[in-house]
């Protein structure tokens, strides 16, 4: 039985492993990067060599140890191509409103500029700070899960959460 | 109070209420932060293409798996390449043969990796392969004689013929054209000319002349005359002797054509040039004129 469980398990060189963590990481892993890098291009190509990472290494390592290897390839590759070309912060990560239109057009449009300088701000932030705030708002990931991926204590990403929504407060001018 | 520098992170994770919330800002801060709050709930990111990026990195990893199998051959081929290489030293080591020529009047004692000894008369030619150790096989043109060790078979072909033997000392004369002579100091030889066989035991001569074959026993001597500087000729066609004479001391002897076939017995030094040619032509009753230091004209008197 605990064979058979061991089996089912690990091997991440079978297709159907390797599959279904790309279906439960890779998004999650490029946005990731696209929020520490704003750069949709790098990130695509950060996270699918990643991939190829652990594809390569698919025998040494197990299911469970998957998201991290991800994670601390993608931030070594990353820092390895900056090293050679420096990359150019070309990208704004943009959000769409699902808002309801129920409300008025007025509002609306109140609404959509506070919106655009919402994503400014977000935009404009450090990046330590940024990468943390959209992951908790937008990958869903609780401070204990960011500090895990990115090797921090869950008291610093609470600090920089912290930080990141003092300097959102300036955005609200007046209620 | 420990957490009170990340109040609004935890409140963000609904650690804590509106209210707990309320203590550490102004209301209008709190409104402010719960319109972002708000807002953000409605905001989504841009999805991008998942399969597309599946697609994308199954091609990567062929990509990687092509330059992995390309690695393994590149390094195969360094191998062969070297294998080759070493081949080909070898076999150019193996197959080189060891060609050593006399000249005029000289003499060569080789010592061969049997530790045979073959001493090499003058305008010769003696060729063996490196592979000599595993094979006793010499080529001989011109005048030898072998000391050969006890072992396997050693042969020496000549153009006239070859003399096989097992460990013995021996002499063998065959020119480029038609005479071939052996003569068995010690032991046993076989020699084989035109597909006669003869064995020789010691003492004993054989000579391929003209399609002629002459046997005779000598005993006495241990090695052959040219050793000691000198010829000896038994009943040796005139021809031969004076082809001797040319070889040792690099002179031209011409002679007519009718005296070519007359036999000579006798020893003739290899010291002196006038002395040699006394000693022949005095008992054949020849005349012999130095023309030039490189030629000598013989006749009948």
């Amino acid at each position: 039985m605990e064979i058979e469980n061991k089996n089912h398990q690990t091997n991440l060189c079978e297709e159907l492993t390797f599959k279904l963590i790309f279906d439960s990481e890779f998004k999650i892993l490029r946005n990731f990067l696209v929020f520490r890098y704003k750069n949709a291009a790098f990130a695509d190509d950060i996270a699918q060599n990643a991939f190829v990472k652990l594809w390569e290494n698919c025998k040494l390592l197990k299911k469970e140890q998957a998201k991290n290897f991800l994670f601390t390839t993608a931030i070594r590759l990353s820092l390895n191509q900056i090293k050679h070309q420096k990359i150019v912060t070309n990208f704004e990560v943009n959000f769409t409103s699902s808002n309801a239109n129920k409300e008025t057009p007025q509002f609306l449009m109140e609404e959509n500029e506070f919106k655009i300088k919402l994503e400014k701000a977000i935009n404009n932030l450090p990046d330590k700070q940024r990468e943390v705030f959209l992951m908790n708002r937008f990958e869903n990931q609780s401070y204990a899960q960011i500090a895990a991926l990115l090797d921090l204590s869950v008291k610093a990403v609470e600090k920089r959460m912290h930080l990141a929504l003092l300097s959102l407060r300036n955005v609200v001018e007046n209620i | 109070m420990e957490n009170n520098n990340t109040f609004l992170s935890d409140w963000f994770e609904n650690k804590i209420s509106d209210e707990q919330l309320k203590q550490h800002i102004s209301n209008d801060d709190f409104l402010a932060y719960q319109k972002i709050k708000n807002s953000l709930a409605n905001f989504k990111m841009e999805e991008s293409n998942i399969e597309h990026h599946y697609k994308a990195i199954q091609s990567k990893i062929e990509k990687v798996k092509k330059q992995k199998s390309n690695v393994i051959p590149l390094w195969k081929y360094a191998s062969m390449a070297a294998s080759i290489l070493v081949f080909l030293a070898s076999y150019f080591y193996l197959t080189k043969e060891t060609n050593l020529e006399t000249g005029f009047g000289e003499k060569q004692t080789i010592i061969l990796a049997d530790n045979s000894e073959v001493i090499l008369n003058s305008k010769s030619t003696l060729i063996f392969s490196n592979l000599f150790r595993f094979e006793r096989k010499l080529v001989l043109e011109g005048e030898a004689f072998f000391q050969v060790k006890k072992g396997s078979s050693f042969v020496v072909s000549t153009k006239q013929g070859t003399v096989e033997v097992l460990g013995t000392k021996f002499n063998v004369i065959s020119n480029a054209t038609d005479f071939f002579e052996v003569h068995c100091y010690e032991g046993k030889v076989k020699v084989t000319s035109n597909e006669k066989v003869q064995i020789l035991t010691q003492g004993q001569s054989i000579r391929f002349y003209n399609n002629e074959v002459e046997n005779w026993t000598e005993i006495k001597s241990k090695f052959p005359s040219w050793l000691a500087f000198e010829s000896s000729f038994k009943n040796t066609p005139i021809k031969q002797v004076f082809e001797k004479i040319r070889n040792q001391y690099g002179v031209e002897i011409d002679f007519p054509k009718a005296i070519e076939n007359i036999k000579f017995t006798g020893t003739v030094t290899h010291k002196n040039i006038n002395t040699a040619m006394k000693s022949i032509c005095i008992p054949l009753h020849l005349e012999y004129t130095q023309i030039d230091s490189n030629q000598i004209k013989v006749e009948n008197e």
